[in-house]
């Protein structure tokens, strides 16, 4: 009997550990570890932030959904792996400390056959001064990252809206807060939502709204921008991002590190050299991501963090990271597979592997800071490749090396994405957004890098309800309800 | 100033599209949202075939 051990519960490990648990039955083991005993659909964070869900609409408990599975699930914080076991015992594992179930605290050593690595970022607010110390949030700024960020910066947000229907004029600031965040279209969102919300509170006209980002303009989302083929003609996404904000009446800064956060203040640094600052009474910034501080340890015990790990924290997988300038990056530099270079039954899926670069050109200030939004890795990449990758362990435990991988290159991948602008049945608004591939292959597409026929855009009523049909699906396919197999990643 | 022209009194909103009254009509029209929900649903039906269709076998060596 095999061991599949899976580090993290969110979109990535979710779907690898059910989809691997439903083909393997029980003839094999599958085991999830994640210190969070709540599963979260974290797309719908906005509308807790500003609240139109609560936290109970949005997460449900994992213990319950993976006991009726059949998976071990472990509510625990991964520490290290040790791929090749220890001198003693050759068996790999990984240490994990409990967070939960009764157990807070105890360490354990827990081996495995194959393990993925879907612990996702490590929310890195302490990059930017003021804006948090490690992973937690400080006092100045709010997030959506998490239901609980979420539901703060609901709490904060109503409080500024009381103050403008007295007649104080409040100032809003929604956008990143380093520079070289990604999850760009999480903070544009909110920005709609935001700005929504103050219309149906009635005082739109007291609350001045500004974006600040570190991507070159308005919807680069990390992505370097889209060109939209739209009634005939191929536009930029810029047009319509520009064209939401300025309808909305949302200014916006561009190519921006803040680099500094205190109370109601930010300092910022643009990419030719200009400083500024933002006066705010709220401000949501989405902090830069990294590798959640997994440690590696050899047989002897040395360090090899450095061999498994990029220095972001981010796992190696089979991707080209040789050091290229942008007019070199090709799609062939993307990973297929997912796997370990160095130890081929360890994966890693979604947000925890390691992009071989970004998407978006690399800028520098002349002083040297890097303003560059870095890839995103939204749901259905990480969905896809969390199901890719226990498809290709069910085979390798099956079949052994006569097995074939399967492959999820963000580069022949298509996504779809559905921004919302604001919530109502009537009244809702979101854009919705069709592109392939992700990663821009100009070899295959020499004009835009995309298929400019499958890239597309609109907003209108109905993206708010495919956005609220999808809210519903995703939580029906991760509680694996009847049928759950059929929704696609 | 109709609406679709306010973006010029600000230097930073004057490259961009605002919607007229029939655009923002459109976009909140229930029957031509249910319209365009079924095409965007096509698209998203598209995308997800070449995704399936994409995903290859490696050998594992
Ligand atoms: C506000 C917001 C809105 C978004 N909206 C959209 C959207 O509309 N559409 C879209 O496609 N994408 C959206 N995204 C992006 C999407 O949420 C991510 O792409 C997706 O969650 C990534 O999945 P993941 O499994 O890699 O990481 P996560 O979902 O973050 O999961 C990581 C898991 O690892 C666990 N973990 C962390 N540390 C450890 C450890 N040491 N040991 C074990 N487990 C650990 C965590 O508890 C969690 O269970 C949004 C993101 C945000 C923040």
């Amino acid at each position: 009997m095999a061991r599949l051990v899976i580090l993290g519960a969110g979109i990535a490990g979710h779907t690898a550990a059910t989809f691997a648990k439903k083909w393997l039955a029980d003839a094999h083991e599958v085991v999830v570890i994640s210190p969070n005993s709540l599963w979260n659909w974290i797309p719908s964070n906005i509308w807790v932030g500003v609240g139109k869900m609560d936290k109970k609409r949005v997460t449900f408990p994992l213990a319950p959904v993976y006991a009726k599975a059949g998976i071990d699930f472990r509510q625990a914080k991964a520490l290290a792996i040790y791929p090749e076991g220890k001198e003693s015992d050759k068996h790999p594992f990984v240490t994990i400390e409990y967070t939960g179930q009764g157990r807070e605290g105890q360490t354990e050593a827990l081996s495995y056959d194959y393990l993925i690595n879907a612990t996702g970022p490590k929310l890195n607010f302490g990059a930017t001064p003021g804006l948090g110390t490690g992973s937690h949030i400080g006092p100045h700024t709010v997030s959506v990252c998490t239901a609980d960020h979420a539901a703060e910066a609901h709490e904060r947000l109503r409080a500024i809206l009381d103050k403008a229907r007295q007649g104080h004029r409040q100032k809003i600031v929604v956008g990143t807060g380093h520079g070289t965040c990604t999850c760009h279209g999480a903070a544009f969102e909110y920005a709609l939502n935001v700005e929504h919300a103050a219309r149906q509170a009635g005082v739109r006209d007291r609350v001045d709204i500004q974006w600040i980002s570190n991507e070159p303009y308005p919807g680069d989302f990390g992505m370097d921008g889209m060109q939209l083929g739209i009634m005939g003609y191929v536009t930029s996404v810029r047009i319509m991002a520009e064209s939401l904000f300025s309808e909305r009446g949302i200014h916006w800064i561009n190519s921006a590190h803040v680099s500094k956060v205190d109370a109601g203040r930010l300092e910022y640094e643009q990419v030719d050299g200009t400083t500024g600052e933002e006066a705010f009474d709220f401000a949501m910034l989405i902090p830069p991501f990294s590798g959640v501080g997994l440690k590696a340890y050899d047989r002897q015990g040395t360090e090899i963090t450095d061999t498994m790990f990029l220095p972001n924290g981010f796992m190696r997988v089979d991707a080209d990271y040789t050091p290229k300038p942008y007019a070199e990056w090709k799609a062939s530099d993307w990973p297929v597979t997912y796997r370990n270079p160095d130890y081929p039954n360890v994966f890693a899926a979604g947000i925890a592997f390691a992009p071989p670069h970004p998407i978006s050109k690399p800028r520098t200030s002349p002083r040297g800071t890097p303003i560059t939004p870095m890839p995103p890795r939204t749901g259905m990449p990480s969905g896809t490749i969390g199901k890719a990758v226990a498809h290709s362990i069910v085979n390798l435990i099956r079949e052994g090396d006569r097995a074939k991988l399967h492959t999820a290159s963000m580069a022949e991948m298509g996504a779809i994405c559905v921004a919302s602008a604001g919530t109502g049945f009537q009244s809702g608004q979101a854009v919705s957004f069709t592109m392939y591939p992700l990663v821009k292959d100009f070899e295959t597409y020499p004009g835009t890098g995309r298929d400019t026929k499958r890239t597309y855009g609109e907003i209108g009523l109905s993206g708010h309800w495919i956005k609220y049909i999808l809210h519903h699906l995703f939580l029906w396919k991760a509680k694996l309800k009847p049928g759950w197999t059929l929704i696609p990643e | 100033m109709i609406k679709e022209e306010r973006n010029f009194a600000d230097p930073q909103f004057e490259t961009a599209m605002i919607p007229g009254r029939f655009q923002r009509t459109m976009r909140h029209c229930i029957v031509w949202q249910l319209i365009r929900m079924v095409f965007f649903s096509v698209r998203s039906i598209g995308i997800i075939m070449v995704n399936l269709k994409n995903e290859k076998e490696l050998p594992s060596t």
